[in-house]
């Protein structure tokens, strides 16, 4: 087991992610790692993907079904709540093409996750069987 | 990790990113993800700003008018 093992593993996840087009993703998770990879190599990729859990989190569509199931919990309305939507800047209504977005919109990102867990799992497990 | 379980988390990570890309074909939803994120943090944090008021303050939280919950990209 080497340091630079972890550090090749936390290139490799950045690589791929910017490669993928999600550059501003990588940017928001790269900004918790606190610079000290060198430091701590197994840390820094655990919190890369911790991190990263979180944000495919406010990207699903299942956070959003959460939060309207909250939100009918707490509030009365003439109906149920059926969604969130967010009216679009006009920088963004020209990216999109659309003036509103509809957030139940958002992909179902939870598999996804289930396999970011599987891997945190992984790891943890390998560095403990060492 | 050993080089095979290395090898092993890097297979994981290509499955992980790869299935994010696909899930996310929508471009729009890919070029606006990270305020879009924002977004649906903003809507949990409202559910918590609303439950505070509700269960500790003791108000009554009532949707007028609509059944979909409206916020707006830019600020104010």
């Amino acid at each position: 087991v080497t340091a630079d093992e972890y550090l090749e593993l936390l290139a490799y996840l950045r690589d791929r992610l910017r490669d993928a087009g999600l550059v501003d993703l990588d940017d928001t998770l790269a900004a918790g790692l606190r610079g000290d990879e060198q430091a701590s190599p197994y840390g820094s990729v655990i919190d890369y993907l911790d991190a990263l859990d979180a944000q495919l989190a406010l990207r699903s569509r299942g956070t959003v079904e959460a939060t309207v199931s909250r939100l009918n919990e707490i509030a009365t309305a003439e109906g149920r709540i059926e969604t969130i939507t967010v009216e679009l800047a006009a920088d963004e209504q020209q990216i999109s093409g659309r003036d509103e977005l509809d957030l139940m919109d958002l992909p179902d990102l939870q598999p996804i996750r289930e396999e970011l867990t599987a891997l945190l799992g992984f790891l943890r497990d390998e560095l403990e069987r060492l | 990790v050993s080089a095979a379980a290395l090898d092993d988390a890097k297979r994981r990570v290509d499955a992980i990113i790869g299935g994010y890309q696909r899930a996310a074909a929508l471009p729009e939803l890919s070029v606006l993800g990270a305020r879009t994120a924002g977004k649906v943090y903003e809507g949990w944090v409202l559910c918590v700003v609303l439950a505070h008021l509700r269960n500790d303050e003791g108000f009554d939280v009532k949707m007028v008018g609509d059944t979909k919950v409206h916020l707006r990209s830019s600020p104010g």
